[in-house]
């Protein structure tokens, strides 16, 4: 057997190892299969599935037969929400975690491989956008472009993709100290191909650990703008956007109209962040065997 | 820089500090004043200078300048944030060096799990909930600082309680007023042990990890030969190793309590930084939001210096060079 | 089994459980340490000398380690209790007993008439492998010391040499610490008027301490609160520095210790971090250690690898002068046979886990009997012969995870024969201190031990 396709069993073995990575990856199945059935699941609203059906009850209703999970302000249906939800969640995701990566990886190589004056300037631009924790960034990016979805995966893009960056950088600057890199030149490979097909290949797992791990970090962020009211339009079907709708009557009691998005939130970063940390104990060289 | 550019986006910046009713000439004036008509290089410059003079603009929502909210904001903010730092840097070594030393025993997979809820949870959504539990079902540890009540029999003019600090906690001890200190306190645990909990995960695990190859590594043999039992081993040899990449972490993980501290003011109703800047973010505040994201930017900048100073203390190695 | 020996290793196993298999790391090792010897052990890279050595200390990691069997025994200073001056108790020395009339050999000793609970020695023996920790914790450090095959990383990057040196001391002399501080604070006292309440304080503090040190080390144990109390009392300004006369005299002693290994500047060098020191420095500081509280035997892993042969020289000349002051035994480790021939007293020969040879110096040498031994010995070139190619043994070490049956070396051995795959050899003695474990020659043996 050849040695990666050995080493790719044992980490398929770790993880099943790990009750905590089981979980994870049990959590985000679920999720994957709503988004996908969502259709059938909440019957669609007409014009935009997104929006939320509205009727003109301005107070939370419990749950019912006909609301699993109640209603929230203007009778909008909760259980609807969560489940349209989660295909804009896996969106914003999916999205925002996408782009980031590319463009971070894609500029961190390169500063870190060719060095000199891009190695610096890019350096520049990564240390001014980290200097502020993500989501005060995001919110002020937010605020000054408008309040809007599009609009927040943007920013979001924005402020992510110097982490990707910064950790790329690291870790082509130390795989192309190695030994191979020094023969691929040798042997005539054009720095080009030795980016693509040498240093990315070796220097992407740590970055493959974060990314699984942001999938879910994103979608809290995101959660965190529109609920601040930075993001997703009013009774749009985004969680976040969901709690605040329905924050205010939580002290009287309705605790619904904010719980169950928030669950929903939860989970959903649960199960990425569980299958990321399991990773992260899966690939590391160091804590690998035993 | 940042918050130059974004201040220089969103149109044209004199309409913050106009008024529709002002005449054409009165608009020009401040237009001077403000150097709006200077190429963007003189902006930027006269940008910097105001800053480093305290001038940050002024801010609408609250009718004052900028840097007068800060300022009379600021002790909220940093007794939430001083508190719950603490609480998950102590806790954190504390659940880290016990997991790594019983690995995937009970105590490391618990504390691995508490770490991930805590991290993954959203903060606010986390807040309305334990707010709902704790002051609908139970009436107690509501939002806000203090009770109204106490609040305005302690305070001027109807009370006697002198501020010094900001801070309820230390004023209260300083003033000797425990009712005033404990009602600090109990509208304190609630926000606290939130922030917290999300930092934990952070700062556990890379206790845990660090602790881990500490523990691998020879000198720990050479202690045990040496005859010491496993407690000392730890306490002693191990523990100042683990907490040099964990520092690091920790001042990392600031950042992401700032971001925490905006949710938890918002829900919980804490006159702090965080619910300004939130206000000032939806309602277009351009002054306030670059004031608090310059703010912001200044306080983890200096946090890292501090983790850098400490990281010489704690490391020999470094000293020398 | 002699009057003199000090450690007894009876078929020690050893496996390490991986995720790969069990790596057999120990099969069986029968090794004997005698007093004021200095026994050698060698063996290739990855045969398990320091697994053994660690072992007798019990430090080897245990979730992947276990010890599967065996016995390690420690012979104390004390006396036996089970006989009088080591002859056996049954037969009273003779050997023969009265059975039915008839004079037979003594079923308790096996006719030589000596104790078999202590094998002769007359002492009193412990085995390492069932103390509990907190037993272990006193012998190690204070009656076997262990010097670390990685000199770079077996020091504290964040602690002082002199911290570290002190500690062996604070753990283990504590009561003569505490006399030394005593008499030198009444000194103190005498000679100079100055802060005379405080030092008396001091004094009574450390009296008192010194008295019921092993009550309070029971209570801290019981009472978490009150090692708590003491903690806090400590911190204390002026009263809770008694403690300071204590490390007073631990440093005093840590120097004199220092300059015992011939460290330059000893005094400065207590206050040195160990990445200031160069690697021969960092190894006498190992030595210094280890024999601070002068223990009965020190293992020393591998002392001179990576070091220039002039200091080699120096530490190993260092180990013999303060092994002859205190006449305590070393375990010296070393894949150097050089090395071996010019200080051990024994030798010991080690493969991929077992030992297949050992025996006096002078007799292995002259006379080697395992195929191994023979090996080894031909591959080292000598000055005056012409060769082309340097000897070798052909083959490599096996990996234990699933180790040759039979004799560990039989794939190697060019005198492999059939029971060579089959059984494993025991060590049988082939001549007067000579013991080898080979089926070659078994054919002549001249009895069991």
């Amino acid at each position: 057997m050849t040695p990666r396709l050995k080493e790719l069993k044992f980490t398929f073995y770790r993880i099943k190892q790990s009750p905590l990575a089981v979980l994870g990856v049990i959590i985000i199945t679920a999720f994957i299969v709503i988004a996908i059935f969502a259709p059938y699941l909440a019957p669609p609203n007409e014009p935009d599935p997104y929006l939320l059906p509205k009727t003109w009850i301005t107070e939370p209703q419990p749950p019912d037969a006909q609301y699993p999970m109640g209603t929230g302000v203007y009778g909008t249906d909760i259980y609807y929400g969560v489940i349209w939800g989660t295909r804009i969640s896996l969106r914003i995701a999916f999205t925002v975690v996408a782009f980031s990566a590319l463009i971070g990886v894609f500029l961190g190589s390169i500063a870190g491989y060719f060095g000199g004056k891009i190695d610096y300037i890019v350096m520049r631009l990564t240390d001014m956008f980290l200097a502020i924790p993500s989501l005060l960034l995001a919110m002020g990016i937010t605020s000054f472009l408008g309040r809007n979805l599009i609009n927040m995966i943007n920013a979001l893009i924005i402020v992510w993709w110097p982490r990707y960056a910064r950790y790329s950088r690291s870790e082509v600057l130390s795989v192309k100290e190695e030994g191979y890199i020094q023969s691929a030149k040798a042997v005539g490979c054009t720095n080009w191909q030795i980016l693509f097909r040498h240093v990315l290949p070796n220097s992407i797992y740590p970055i493959l650990i974060v990314t699984t791990m942001d999938l879910g970090m994103v979608v809290l962020v995101a959660a965190g703008l529109s609920f601040l009211g930075l993001g997703a339009e009013q009774f749009t079907a985004e969680w976040g956007n969901m709690i605040s709708m329905g924050r205010d009557w939580v002290i009287w009691g309705k605790w619904w109209a904010s719980f169950f998005p928030g669950l929903a939130i939860f989970l959903f970063v649960l199960g990425w962040n569980l299958l990321g940390d399991a990773f992260r104990d899966i690939l590391d060289p160091r804590l690998r065997r035993a | 820089m940042i918050t130059f550019t974004l201040s220089r986006t969103a149109g044209d910046p004199v309409a913050i500090y106009t008024d529709p009713q002002m005449s054409a000439e009165q608009i020009e004036k401040i237009r001077d004043m403000y150097h709006f008509n200077d190429p963007i290089y003189v902006q930027y410059f006269y940008y910097l200078q105001g800053i480093f003079r305290g001038d940050l603009g002024y801010s609408v929502i609250m009718g004052i300048p900028v840097s007068e909210v800060i300022i009379r904001l600021f002790p909220a903010t940093i007794e939430l944030a001083m508190y719950s730092w603490s609480l998950a840097f102590v806790v954190g070594v504390i659940l880290g060096t016990k997991s790594a030393v019983g690995k995937d025993k009970v105590i490391d997979h618990s504390s691995r799990v508490i770490a991930i809820t805590g991290y993954s949870m959203p903060t606010f959504w986390l807040g309305l909930v334990l707010l709902f539990i704790f002051y609908f079902w139970f009436g107690i540890l509501g939002p806000g600082r203090l009770d109204n009540l106490i609040y305005h029999t302690h305070f001027p003019p109807l009370g006697s309680f002198r501020t010094y600090t900001g801070l309820y906690t230390i004023d209260a001890i300083l003033n000797l007023d425990w009712i005033v200190f404990f009602d600090a306190v109990k509208h304190l645990i609630l926000p606290v042990v939130i922030l917290a909990w999300g930092n934990l995960a952070i700062i556990t695990r890379i206790m845990r990890s660090s602790m881990l190859e500490v523990l691998g590594k020879e000198f720990i043999k050479t202690a045990k030969a040496k005859g010491l039992s496993d407690k000392s081993v730890i306490n002693e040899h191990a523990r100042k190793n683990a907490l040099i990449p964990t520092i690091t972490a920790a001042g990392l993980s600031f950042a992401f309590l700032l971001s925490g501290v905006v949710m938890i003011e918002e829900i919980f109703n804490w006159p702090g930084l965080g619910s300004w800047a939130a206000r000032s973010a939806i309602s277009l505040d351009h002054a306030g939001i670059l004031g608090f994201v310059l703010l912001v930017g200044a306080i983890y900048s200096f946090s890292n210096l501090v983790v850098d100073v400490l990281y010489v203390y704690l490391d020999p190695r470094i000293r020398l060079n | 089994m002699h009057l003199t020996m000090l450690i007894c290793i009876k078929n020690l196993k050893l496996h390490f459980y991986t995720y790969e298999g069990v790596v057999e790391a120990l099969d069986g090792i029968d090794l004997e340490i005698m007093k004021g010897e200095i026994l050698g052990l060698v063996g290739e890279t990855g045969c398990g000398k320091s697994v053994t050595a660690q072992s007798i200390l019990q430090i080897v990691s245990v979730p992947p380690g276990r010890i599967e069997d065996g016995q390690v025994l420690f012979f104390t200073r004390e006396a036996c209790p089970h006989c009088e001056s080591a002859k056996c108790s049954a037969c009273r020395g003779t050997g023969k007993m009265v059975k039915n009339g008839t004079l037979e050999k003594c079923g308790e000793c096996g006719g030589d008439g000596q104790c078999p609970k202590c094998f002769g020695t007359g002492k009193k023996h412990l085995d390492i492998l069932k103390l509990g920790s907190k037993a272990l914790q006193e012998i190690r450090g204070d009656k076997i010391s262990y010097i670390s095959q990685e000199k770079m990383s077996a020091l504290n990057p964040v602690l002082t040499i002199g911290r570290q040196i002190s500690e062996s001391f604070l753990l283990h002399q504590k009561k003569e610490l505490y006399r030394y501080a005593i008499a030198n604070l009444k000194r103190l006292r005498r000679n100079s008027s100055a802060k005379t309440m405080i030092y008396r304080l001091h004094e009574r503090l450390l009296e008192f301490q010194l008295k019921n040190l092993k009550a309070l080390e029971k209570a801290k144990l019981r009472s978490k609160f009150y090692s708590f109390v003491i903690n806090l009392f400590r911190r204390v300004p002026v009263l809770g520095r008694y403690e300071t006369w204590i490390w007073r005299e631990a440093r005093i002693k840590s120097v004199a210790m220092l300059s015992t290994v011939k460290m330059p500047k000893p005094e400065e060098v207590f206050d040195r971090y160990p990445h200031e020191l160069s690697g021969g420095m960092q190894q006498r500081v190992l030595i210094a250690m280890a024999l601070a509280c002068k223990p009965d035997l020190l293992i020393a892993d591998e002392p001179t690898t990576g070091l220039d042969v002039t200091i080699q020289a120096q530490i190993l000349e260092l180990m013999k002068d303060l092994q002859n002051e205190t006449n305590s035994s070393i375990l010296l480790i070393t894949h150097d046979l050089g090395i071996v021939a010019e200080n051990c007293d024994r030798l010991a020969v080690m493969y991929a886990g077992v030992i297949v040879e050992k025996g006096d110096l002078k007799t292995v040498f002259r006379n080697p009997l395992h195929p191994y031994t023979i090996g080894l010995l031909s591959t080292i070139p000598k000055i005056h012969q012409k060769k082309e190619y340097l000897n070798v043994i052909p083959g490599i070490v096996p990996i234990l995870i699933n180790p040759p049956k039979g004799c560990r070396f039989h794939p190697r051995c060019s005198f492999a024969m059939v029971t060579c795959k089959e059984k494993k050899p025991i060590m049988l003695k082939q001549e007067d201190g000579h013991f080898v474990a080979c089926h070659r020659l078994e054919k002549q043996p001249r009895g069991v031990d």
